[in-house]
């Protein structure tokens, strides 16, 4: 019998294909095969939600159904800041004007609505790699090499730095001596995150973003404040980082590398760090959704082993007491220090 | 939009069908096999897996297909063909069945702007009627919103809703204020329709119907519903409530991965979870007069109060034992959950927990400090579900302490009470969380039978009642709960046992929890009597005789602890108080 669990993407080298969206329809910048850097911008459109109302009934006194006829200027007409909208002639004469240069949107019971002229919606690249696809109108997909981590929380927020291990260990946590004038632009790699005047002076900073084992809730909260990404690849609280990761990150040190913090948790999208490597004859891209397999490497989501990491040692389909009292299918773990734990498979999570 | 085909409902006319129902919920998904068995339907067997709707599946059908993988293993019964299909009819070598059929919930809520003129008027009713549906609230807009309409506007399309609803004004009352709120909207629409027309439907007055078509018609997916205050003393919920149940099937269940497939193998119309649990509710509400059901699932919390004849449903997906967890201490205080620990905790430490808990809602406790903090931080969902479903539905009056009307059978489904390692636990938490007074029996859903069997009830009562009555629910016990304010220490009632075995005699004092022996199963006479102002239903002081069934909890349970709950400031108290609530219903 098969068993699905959740599995966590940690490579050090796959195949990475990445989709970069707009909000909604727009313009393709780069051509299906061209090569784009992190700054780079693939796609935009123009943002069509600010809009200015006149009343031109009342400016003009007239009633609402009046006013159409009344109107110089047909709908999506460009306009701009004093252009004439609509007159009424005669010893009254009085004429409505345009407050702000844009489009005229509509005339609806008598209001004029004009959408002001767009600011343009950019979307960058994020990560070097090459257009292989655009996704309809909205975007494209790049395709790149390298290393490829799954986060567990991230900050909505996205950007693009070189990578600096700040912490000596999976556990250190970020201080505020160690963010000195040499952080500005880059992401940087603790442990843990554990004060808030920390994450606001990494801003003054101008760090590019910081990838951390953990931090408190409160901090979450705090954090979608700020203008960098923060990615969380363990949990929130106090956790470690792994040291899969950890030791990852530390061969990568110096790479650019790109924080995806905002992501779509209804679809099951994660957080994701992507560092970039030329590619190898043996890069792949990785599948996620197999069954759980004797020997895999997997790190446990629950107290009391919550972050320790192991391999499934054996698989039972049948429920398992556990030490509360209930009951649950999964798998004995043995862990890195020899010691064999039951887990049921939803506490289990598949390292690929 | 894809759309399906309208397929026949298949009528069944002999007896000894077979029926795979699937529960494809956020987290999990359920698959039971119900049978005939000695000539009458039992539930045979159930199996529960995660759900593969997200990434990296994409794909509904797969959980099904292992669900319906496990079932054969238990009963050692071929029901998928060697490509993963369900094999239908039944072959004579035994394999296959007759009937499949799915409740769904698994899809995120429809994306819902309201926009309405008064916020305890038009509005309140929308939210009234738009709750008993998968909804998410993402922006609001009235007269009572202090935004220029520009930003409103603007507020609109930047949250891309997937439905728009618009209601207000009485038949024939005044226009203009509302034809603005339309304005926004139909400026909201045009910008949307660039990338797809969106969905409004408009509930309002009536003599506005014209003119909002002629606005909105160009540039959205319209849809009319009768006024939902024609008057200012009438409220019409049906006609929205049918209209969003309609679009959610539509936008959301339509587009969840891979539910093509599946509905092929439909034979049933698929029905979304909340309302086939409805529909169980109110077939025992049939039976047993008054009925309280609550769901509380991953990603939403469902209460059903049903009488004959009428059902009051409430659905809340910014509550749930998933990811709505992360956002829990918006509704309520961290306070309000710690209090339900027995053993003290610091704040940090449970706010880190609910978030974590958002972020892995599939996980099981494994220590009995997680169990005890899961369970508490369900009786503050609880709670906060109760107290908006109680203020919308006007259960309780101004100043009262909201609680839900007196019933005589409490419905309980979801996995914090079906993976609850000993009943007592469940009994106390949900007397804790609802604090209801009088008496009533609880029906736990183990199995997670009721929302699947409720997609048969229109279409197959036999098969829901004979599966029913051969019991596939846990029942956990009947409830006294008397209501009245006393003194701790001072008797609340007098109760006496009998049973065919055995007779006993006792009495509770306030501030008490106790269950009095009764055996699973076994019928006792069970003669109550409240002393002086306590009231058990039949009026102060008026006691009754009643036989009673005893349940999984060890027998009649009787909370003389008072209402609402008082329990002491001192955490060292509080916790011990709580274990010792705990130990005596053997949690």
């Amino acid at each position: 019998m098969e068993h699905y669990t959740r599995t966590t993407i940690i490579q050090p080298h796959m195949k990475i294909r990445r989709e970069r969206v707009l909000p909604q329809s727009g313009e393709m910048i780069v051509k299906i095969g061209t090569e784009v850097s992190p700054g780079q911008i693939v796609a935009r459109t123009p943002l069509q939600t600010v809009f200015a109302i006149v009343d031109a009934g009342q400016i003009l006194d007239v009633s609402p159904e009046k006013v159409n006829a009344l109107m110089e200027v047909e709908n999506n007409a460009a306009v701009d800041e004093g252009t004439v909208l609509a007159k009424k002639k005669g010893l009254r004469a009085r004429q409505v004007l345009s407050p702000v240069a844009g489009k005229l949107y509509d005339v609806i019971n008598g209001r004029i609505f004009i959408q002001q002229t767009a600011e343009w919606v950019e979307t960058p690249a994020l990560v070097s790699g090459k257009v292989v696809s655009h996704v309809g109108d909205r975007g494209v997909v790049i395709e790149t090499y390298g290393a490829f981590i799954q986060g567990i929380w991230g900050s909505r927020k996205e950007n693009h730095g070189k990578l600096k291990i700040i912490s000596r260990s999976n556990n250190g946590f970020l201080a505020k001596d160690q963010l000195t004038d040499d952080v500005n632009k880059h992401i940087l790699a603790v442990g843990r995150l554990e004060h808030i005047e920390v994450l606001h002076l990494a801003q003054e900073m101008a760090v590019a973003g910081i990838i951390a084992g953990s931090m408190t809730a409160d901090l979450c909260d705090a954090a979608y404040q700020l203008n960098y990404p923060i990615i969380l690849t363990d949990g929130v609280g106090k956790q470690s980082m792994s040291p899969i990761i950890f030791n990852l990150l530390q061969q990568v040190e110096g790479r650019e590398t790109s924080l995806f913090a905002n992501y779509d948790a209804s679809r099951g999208q994660r957080p994701e760090i992507i560092i970039p490597e030329p590619a190898t004859p043996s890069s792949e891209a990785v599948q996620a959704n197999k069954p759980l397999q004797i020997g895999q490497k997997v790190r446990l989501l629950r107290a009391p082993f919550v972050g320790q990491t192991g391999e499934v040692a054996e698989i039972f389909t049948l429920s398992q007491l556990l030490a509360t009292g209930a009951k649950a299918p999964g798998a004995n773990i043995r862990l890195a220090d020899g010691q064999v734990v039951f887990t049921p498979f939803a506490n289990v999570d598949v390292i690929i | 939009m894809a759309e399906l085909e309208e397929k026949p409902i298949q009528e069944i006319d002999d007896l000894e069908k077979s029926f795979v129902l699937a529960d494809i919920g956020t987290t999990n998904t359920t698959v039971i096999l119900i049978d005939t068995v000695d000539g009458s339907y039992r539930l045979v067997a159930c199996a529960s897996v995660p759900t593969t709707a997200r990434l990296p599946w994409l794909d509904v059908m797969t959980s099904v297909q292992q669900g319906i993988g496990r079932i054969s293993e238990i009963t050692g019964r071929k029901l998928l063909n060697e490509r993963g299909h369900l094999i239908r009819p039944p072959r004579k070598d035994g394999s296959g069945v007759d009937h499949f059929a799915m409740v769904v919930s698994a899809p995120s809520p429809l994306k819902t702007v309201l926009v309405g003129l008064y916020d305890e008027m038009s509005l309140a009713s929308l939210r009234k009627a738009l709750r008993t549906i998968y909804v998410q609230e993402v922006e609001v807009v009235s007269l009572a919103d202090t935004r220029p309409e520009a930003k409103q506007i603007t507020a609109v399309i930047q949250s891309r809703p997937d439905l728009i609803t618009i209601a207000g004004g009485t038949d024939g009352g005044a226009e203009e204020r509302l034809l603005r709120l339309v304005e926004v909207v139909v400026i909201a629409a045009m910008v949307l329709s660039n990338s797809q027309l969106p969905h409004v439907l408009y509930a309002g007055n009536l003599k506005l119907r014209e003119q909002v078509r002629e606005l909105l018609e160009e540039n959205a997916h319209l849809h009319m519903a009768n006024n939902i205050r024609p008057d200012l003393a009438t409220e019409q919920l049906d006609d929205v409530m049918r209209l969003a149940e309609e679009l959610y099937e539509d936008i959301k269940i339509q587009n969840l991965p891979g539910i093509h497939e599946l509905s092929e193998w439909a034979g049933f119309p698929t029905l979304p979870t909340a309302r086939a649990f409805a529909h169980i509710c109110h077939y025992y509400a049939g039976q047993e007069q008054r009925v309280l059901g609550i769901d509380l699932g991953s990603n939403s919390t469902t209460l059903v109060m049903a009488q004959a004849g009428q059902v009051h449903l409430s659905v809340r997906t910014d509550l749930g034992m998933g990811e709505p967890m992360a956002h829990l201490l918006r509704h309520t205080a961290v306070d309000n959950i710690m209090r339900w620990l027995p053993d003290e905790m610091d704040e940090p430490d449970v706010a880190n927990y609910l978030v974590n808990k958002s972020l892995h809602p599939q996980t099981i406790p494994l220590t009995e400090a997680d169990l005890h903090l899961e369970q508490a931080a369900a009786r503050a969902m609880l709670h906060c579900a109760l107290q908006s479903t109680a203020v919308e539905w006007h259960w309780t009056s101004n100043g009262q302490a909201p609680h839900a009307p007196a019933f005589d059978r409490l419905l309980v489904h979801g996995a914090v009470f079906a993976r609850a390692p000993r009943p007592g636990q469940v009994m106390l938490l949900l007397l804790d969380a609802l604090q209801p007074t009088g008496i009533f029996s609880v029906g736990l859903d183990q199995y997670g039978v009721l929302p699947p069997l409720g997609v048969l009830a229109a279409h197959q009562p036999l098969v829901v009642v004979q599966t029913l009555a051969a019991g596939v629910l846990s029942e956990l016990g009947w409830v006294i709960a008397p209501a009245g304010k006393g003194q701790p220490g001072k008797k609340v009632l007098d109760i006496v046992i009998e049973s065919p075995t055995a007779r006993f005699e006792g009495e509770i004092e306030f501030g008490k929890i106790e269950v009095f022996p009764i055996a699973p199963g076994q019928e006792a006479q069970v003669m109550v009597k409240p002393i002086g102002r306590f009231d058990i239903g039949f009026g102060p002081g008026q006691g009754k005789t009643l036989t009673l069934t005893g349940g999984l909890v060890g027998g009649l349970v009787i909370d003389a602890r008072g209402r609402p709950l008082t329990l002491p400031r001192d955490p060292h108290d509080r916790c011990s108080l709580m274990r010792k609530w705990q130990w005596d219903l053997g949690g």
